[in-house]
């Protein structure tokens, strides 16, 4: 026969309390302990590791893969699309992912996505978005993306969804290819962004990763 | 008022779990609820379906977290073990946090969670927690916890008054005869939560340095303080104070301010002991 009046002080001890023993101590910026996320009917919350003592994973500390192909990317992508960091990444799933009018996409191969990735971000592996004509991709995925394609076979963007686009880190060169695909197709600059710091930044800042449900 | 629902509710769940033994046609993995229970579901119903995803994923972590405590339970790594616990009551603390703000009173979190609880472990929950740990102290186990975003303040409530609001409540309670039995029992035995005293006391079966420590311990005003010598570590100090090496981490927390991690004491440093 357990100990109830253990078990009623346990649970009861565990919420009458009012004296902090702990508290929020890695927080993302001064004014933001953590953010709540609601995308689709989907509930997350991005946040980081609070032990002081936590370290980024082993594959992700690796400084220094082969180049090519895994070579130093640029700040700028490409002209008129911005180089964003993690607190603007984080306003654009806010303001604009939660609206529904845009995606953050992971660039990476599914392998990759499906090991762990940024909350709130779908996958479009960079190399569905090859502007070779022979892929059969591209064009179901850029009518997704809100394209319509004219009577030349060229491809028009109005009111394309706002994207934000990462992969492995600033060593990966496949979001800035998907990104310079689109802008072959014509997609507006303006509505692309570039998370060059991708999965290794997020990490090293000891933010949260999900691992997408099937 | 709250403390009385929570304690109605907790009698309730008890009741019903210790009569599951005796009548087994009660279906354990589907207790039905009466009375007090209704009104908590019903104001949790009463949230809309973003605030219930919210307050159901905070749940849902606070589950795994506790999971993984009973896991770490018997684990000899008392850093990982102290990380699972600090993760759990952080998750709790998240837990309460997100109920408060779609307007839920702790009672009503505090009801949910352990509805979750009894629906994912069992009634039997505790009791095997422990002897998962040979004898895991479990109010120790769960301690006082905070919403992240608190200031720091000094009072820690020590759960006497909470059962002694239990005690009248079950008094009060018309369980109907059939269930009258299990609810005397507690009520009878919460007046019993011994006074608090001053200073700590030895515990029965205390080891010489324990009770050494616990001679130590000074009390300032509301505060029990210890000043650190050659030979001390916060696992002793728990041992000696709360009858758990394992809650060393206790010390540790309150002690953040001077202390880097658990395993460094410097001599001379005073740490502050929350009360058992």
């Amino acid at each position: 026969m357990p100990d109830f009046k253990s078990y009623l002080a346990g649970i009861a001890a565990l919420f009458m309390g009012t004296a902090p023993v702990l508290a929020q101590e890695v927080w993302i910026t001064q004014e933001l302990p953590f953010v709540e996320l609601e995308v689709g009917q989907e509930f997350f919350v991005i946040e980081r590791d609070q032990d002081n003592l936590a370290v980024v994973p082993a594959d992700f500390a690796k400084t220094s893969r082969p180049c090519p192909p895994f070579c130093v990317q640029p700040m700028t992508v490409a002209e008129g699309v911005n180089t964003v960091g993690e607190l603007e990444l984080i306003a654009f799933l806010e303001d604009v992912v939660q609206a529904g009018d845009g995606y953050l996409i992971d660039s990476r191969t599914p392998r990759w996505y499906e090991a762990g990735t940024i909350p709130g971000s779908i996958n479009i592996p960079f190399n569905l978005l090859s502007a070779d004509a022979q892929n059969p991709f591209l064009a179901p995925l850029l009518k997704q993306l809100g394209g319509a394609q004219t009577d030349s076979g060229d491809w028009t963007f109005d009111n394309a969804p706002e994207l934000t686009m990462f992969c492995n880190g600033s060593w990966c060169g496949q979001s800035p290819r998907a990104i310079r695909n689109l802008l072959s197709v014509g997609y507006p600059a303006e509505k692309l962004h570039y998370y060059r710091g991708g999965m290794q930044n997020w990490l090293i800042l000891g933010l949260n990763v999900v691992i997408p449900e099937s | 008022m709250h403390s009385k629902y929570l304690g109605l509710c907790l009698t309730w769940a008890i009741a019903g779990g210790a009569l599951a033994d005796a009548r087994p046609e009660l279906d354990q993995s589907a207790i039905t609820l009466p009375g007090p229970f209704m009104l908590a579901q019903a104001t949790i119903d009463s949230l809309d379906d973003s605030e219930l995803r919210r307050l159901n994923y905070y749940n849902r972590r606070a589950l795994d977290a506790l999971s993984l405590v009973v896991e770490s339970a018997s684990s000899r790594d008392i850093i990982e073990q102290s990380n699972v616990n600090t993760k759990f009551r952080s998750s709790i603390s998240r837990l309460v946090d997100a109920g408060r703000r779609s307007g839920l009173p702790v009672e009503t979190v505090a009801m949910h969670f352990v509805e979750a609880v009894t629906e994912e472990f069992g009634l039997d929950f505790m009791e095997r927690v422990g002897q998962v740990a040979g004898g895991l102290d479990v109010i120790t186990l769960f301690r006082n916890v905070s919403t992240p975003l608190d200031p720091r303040t000094s009072t820690i409530d020590d759960g006497t008054s909470f059962l002694n609001a239990l005690a009248e409540a079950s008094e009060d309670l018309d369980l109907g005869k059939h269930l009258e039995a299990p609810a005397a029992e507690n009520a009878a035995q919460a007046p019993e939560a011994p006074v608090v005293p001053v200073g700590p006391r030895p515990l029965p079966n205390a080891s010489g340095p324990e009770r050494i420590i616990v001679d130590r311990i000074e009390v300032e005003g509301d505060e029990w303080t210890i000043v650190v010598r050659s030979g001390d570590s916060l696992a002793l100090i728990a041992s000696a104070v709360y009858g758990d090496s394992l809650a060393y981490n206790i010390i540790y927390q309150a002690n953040r301010n001077v202390l880097n991690n658990p395993n460094t004491l410097n001599i001379g440093v005073k740490l502050r002991i929350p009360k058992p």
